[in-house]
């Protein structure tokens, strides 16, 4: 095993029987998966969930796995569409803005039972950390995903639209909306 | 992306915040269900193979088993008896419960030193049946014979009277039983009045071995049996014409020629085969009283007449006159008023 295979060598591999390339994977993929599923959830109780469900995803649909794209394309892709089914049960307002078409600017706004009032978040949040991560929870939906994609997940603009199913220039817009008001929330908390 | 050094400070920014982890139990949970699938992944692969091509073996299988059941049984439908001629066969089988009375209907003509019949009835059993057009021979000739035999046994019985009184019969003393002779021992040729066997019905030419060893059984059973019935009969008879042969001969003894004159028609009316078995003992009732000589005859004639029987008196006076016309008849008699 070693440290330069690819993410789909590791996932050929994985999907022929090797269960120590699936480790190797989990161990590259595990931590941003699980803070692009966390950042998203209301509860870190339904983002654990959601991440097992994501993995076992993967593991179930091992065989049908095929190189047409990056293997983050894919997991990531698996993870958006958990995603939504969470949206659609806990939280659909945030489905809403999915559904929204592209081009229309939301407006950063601090709803009542937003992420951002979740204690956890809120304990985490310090200083200039504290205060992306607050500006981030305070994103809409798309453009936070977007960004989380582009951060957690290393994926470009065409990446992204693959995964989110969204056009390349959608993907284009909400990660440029996503970084601006980033922006401008480091600048007020710095 | 035009705000690259931006991006990278907002870039930054959040991972310097952002280092949430996923439990150790839940790391270890994925990495345990990712082994156990690929541990799993043989044996379903196997589970999914067997099925694939199992099914069409095993119809494969069931269809040349019925094929060649069937043609197999088509092969052997021929051989198959049918029922209504296997219920005629057993119906001409009579039941074998009589079987040991043939010993001792053979033991008595052994005593009675008649010479056997012929074993015409087990000759079907006893020779070895070489098939059945044979087999279907033998029985026709031997009913014809039976036939032939049961006729001439007839004639020779209806003509015992005449030789016991022309005194033709050449075997010696004592008379009595010499004239009996016709009837304890029938000719030669009177055992073939035994039925033969029930011949085995032909069966289809390709009948089975074994329905052939059912018939051939059946057959061995049922041909001492209708024997034995016969011989029955003939016992019956022995037995009938011994006592009258043996009254006969103490008659004659006794001086008393009227004895024989008396028992011959008796004798003679014995039944033949076709007479009811009945008959037997009636013949043998009418034979066991005793005769009587011309005067008791006379005597019993005046007694009648006495008691006031005329009618009576009168038919037996007609018997005695036709019996004995030289006699002279007592006047009481001779005046007998007329009816």
């Amino acid at each position: 095993m070693h440290e330069d295979d690819t993410d789909e060598s590791l996932m050929l591999r994985y999907q022929a029987g090797d269960a120590g390339a699936f480790d190797q994977l989990y161990a590259r993929h595990r931590g941003g998966l699980f803070r692009f599923i966390t950042r998203q959830c209301r509860t870190r109780e339904h983002a654990e969930e959601l991440f097992q469900e994501v993995w076992m995803n993967l593991i179930q649909a091992r065989e049908r796995y095929r190189v047409e794209a990056q293997f983050r394309t894919w997991l990531f892709t698996l993870a958006h569409n958990k995603l939504i089914d969470y949206f659609r049960k806990h939280a659909r307002s945030e489905v809403h803005l999915f559904e929204r078409e592209d081009g229309e600017e939301p407006a950063i706004q601090l709803v009542a039972g937003s992420r951002v009032e979740e204690p956890h978040i809120r304990a985490e949040s310090s200083e200039q950390g504290a205060a992306i991560l607050r500006v981030l929870n305070a994103l809409p939906a798309p453009q936070r995903e977007a960004f989380l994609l582009h951060e957690e997940g290393g994926l470009g603009v065409e990446e992204i639209a693959a995964a989110a199913g969204i056009s390349f220039e959608a993907a284009k817009s909400r990660l440029r909306y996503a970084i601006a008001k980033l922006r401008e929330g480091l600048k007020e908390y710095a | 992306m035009s705000n690259t050094d931006k991006d990278d400070e907002v870039s930054r920014a959040y991972r310097a915040a952002a280092h949430e982890e996923p439990p150790a139990a839940l790391d270890d949970a994925i990495r345990a269900a990712a082994r156990r699938a690929v541990q799993a992944r043989p044996q379903a692969t196997t589970k999914k193979w067997v099925p694939r091509w199992g099914s069409p073996v095993a119809a494969a299988a069931v269809i040349m088993l019925a094929v060649s059941l069937l043609f197999v049984a088509r092969q052997e439908a021929p051989e198959v008896v049918p029922l209504p001629e296997v219920v005629s066969q057993l119906k001409e089988v009579p039941t074998p419960a009589l079987v040991p009375e043939v010993r001792i209907v053979e033991e008595a003509r052994k005593n009675a030193d008649v010479p056997p019949p012929p074993k015409m009835a087990a000759a079907p059993s006893a020779a070895a049946p070489a098939s059945n057009s044979d087999r279907v021979l033998s029985v026709t000739k031997d009913k014809a014979v039976a036939a032939e035999s049961e006729r001439q046994y007839s004639e020779r019985r209806a003509e015992a009277p005449a030789v016991m009184a022309q005194g033709k019969l050449e075997k010696p003393a004592p008379p009595p039983m010499v004239a009996a002779a016709p009837v304890a021992a029938p000719p030669a040729a009177s055992p073939s009045a035994f039925p033969a066997a029930p011949p085995p019905p032909m069966a289809a030419a390709g009948a089975s071995a074994d329905h052939m060893q059912a018939r051939d059984e059946a057959a061995n059973t049922a041909a001492p049996t209708v024997a034995q019935m016969e011989s029955k009969q003939l016992a019956a008879r022995k037995k009938v014409a011994e006592s009258q042969m043996q009254s006969f001969a103490r008659k004659e003894a006794a001086g008393d020629s009227d004895a024989r004159r008396n028992d011959a028609p008796v004798v003679v009316a014995t039944p033949g085969r076709s007479a009811p078995a009945a008959a037997a003992p009636m013949v043998l009732m009418r034979s066991a009283a005793p005769p009587l000589s011309s005067a008791d005859w006379l005597k019993r004639i005046e007694e009648l007449r006495a008691q006031g029987k005329l009618k009576e008196a009168r038919e037996e006076l007609a018997k005695f006159r036709k019996q004995h016309p030289d006699v002279v008849l007592p006047k009481a008699l001779a005046e007998l008023p007329a009816e």
